[in-house]
């Protein structure tokens, strides 16, 4: 039914600075002339949105798929995405990527919460539910708009990736150094990675490093690519070779 | 088993218990562990437990009542139980923290992981044992 909108999608690589390596890629939706993911939704009828948003993330594994994808691939989905039909969507999307050789334990769900959740408890025993098929289950943009503590507290997620307005010119800026060495210890204490989002320059990267995140998406390293995957030889930013693997970050 | 879970709980024991005591704690729940086809692992270090439990979601839950009535311990938290698509742990162990290399290969049923981790070897990057982490860096305990 969608036939007539013409899209695809730009993959941006996820760095693990321990590993010395791209571990997965986050796939972004573009129109045909890569256009800004609005541009598409805009062609699309409000009702229908939700059977879109499913019909982007399993065409974005096919092209994954024939991009020849041998990492990770995170994808995107709303909460009510989730709690529609207890969940139906996620099954879909993880059977989509068994079709197309691809291992549950390489799909990253990153939820974002663009929205108020009213229903914690459901959302908490769908994702339960599906943590049995080994998929990795990350909370997007946290620390922006409704994405917080609540969806902390009620789904322990295997992964946060921290908004990137908490980091922007974090090196100079006190409060935000406080708030995300807090989130860091939090998610040490639950068993959660951190992942830091957008980071632009060398100085935000460095400062979050001397804090032991590991885990790094932004242009410092690479802008989205169009259809492509992009390399380890092809980062914008070569990842330090002196990178710490330290396990104690912070004592007691 | 279709319904696994694990729990990941905290605890501080009211009395610091003896070497004699922690013989005895892991001779009893070791067996009974079995018996109940519950997986994981208990460490022990200056008073404080921690504790991974895999298995059955009720067994698990049930288990977790009588350790929270329990009176030899005290401030148990629940930290985490949730489902896991398999079991991570091969069978139930515990490690001690002021037992020696050479004192733990005389008792079966405990592990290294306070001399060297090789218990560890082989088990998925998930959640426990980034919990386990967090342990060893001190966290998850009240003194």
């Amino acid at each position: 039914m969608f036939k007539g909108i013409d899209f695809s999608h730009a993959f941006q690589p996820i760095i693990d600075i321990n590993k010395g390596d791209i571990v997965s890629y986050e796939v972004l939706l573009r129109g045909k002339s890569h256009e800004a993911p609005w541009v598409v939704f805009n062609k699309v009828e409000k009702q229908d949105l939700p059977l879109f948003d499913q019909y982007n993330r399993e065409k974005a594994i096919a092209l994954a798929s024939r991009l020849g994808l041998d990492r990770s691939i995170n994808l995107n989905f709303l909460p009510r995405d989730i709690l529609a039909d207890e969940g139906s969507c996620l099954i879909k999307t993880i059977e989509a990527c068994r079709r197309h050789g691809f291992n549950s334990k390489q799909l990253t769900i990153e939820i974002t919460e663009s929205e108020f959740v009213e229903n914690y408890d459901a959302l908490s025993n769908i994702l339960n539910n599906v943590r049995r098929e080994n998929i990795v289950i990350a909370i997007d943009d946290f620390g922006a708009g409704y994405a917080g503590l609540n969806l902390l507290a009620s789904i322990q997620p295997d992964l946060i990736k921290v908004d990137m307005s908490l980091l922007r010119h974090i090196n100079e800026n006190g409060p935000r150094q406080a708030i995300v060495r807090a989130m860091s210890r939090v998610c040490l204490d639950l068993g959660i990675d951190v992942l830091a989002e957008g980071v632009e320059t060398e100085e935000e990267f460095d400062w979050l490093r001397s804090i032991d995140i590991s885990l790094y998406q932004g242009f410092l390293f690479a802008k989205p690519v169009f259809e492509s995957l992009p390399t380890v030889d092809d980062l914008k930013f070569k990842i330090p070779t002196n990178s710490f693997t330290s396990v104690c970050c912070y004592g007691t | 088993m279709s319904n696994l879970f694990h729990l990941i709980y905290a605890s501080q024991a009211v009395h610091e218990f003896s070497r004699q005591d922690i013989v005895e704690l892991l001779s009893d729940v070791k067996q009974k562990n079995q018996q109940l086809d519950v997986h994981g692992m208990l460490l022990y270090d200056k008073g404080s437990f921690f504790h991974i439990l895999e298995g059955d979601k009720e067994i698990i839950h049930d288990l977790f009542d009588q350790i929270v009535k329990d009176e030899k311990y005290q401030k148990v938290t629940k930290i985490i139980f949730e489902a896991i698509p398999k079991m991570f742990f091969s069978d139930w162990s515990m490690g001690y923290s002021s037992l020696s290399r050479s004192e733990l290969e005389q008792m079966d049923g405990m592990n290294d992981f306070f001399v060297g981790q090789t218990c560890l070897s082989g088990i998925d990057q998930g959640r426990a044992t980034k919990l386990l982490r967090a342990f060893s860096c001190g966290r998850w305990r009240s003194t």
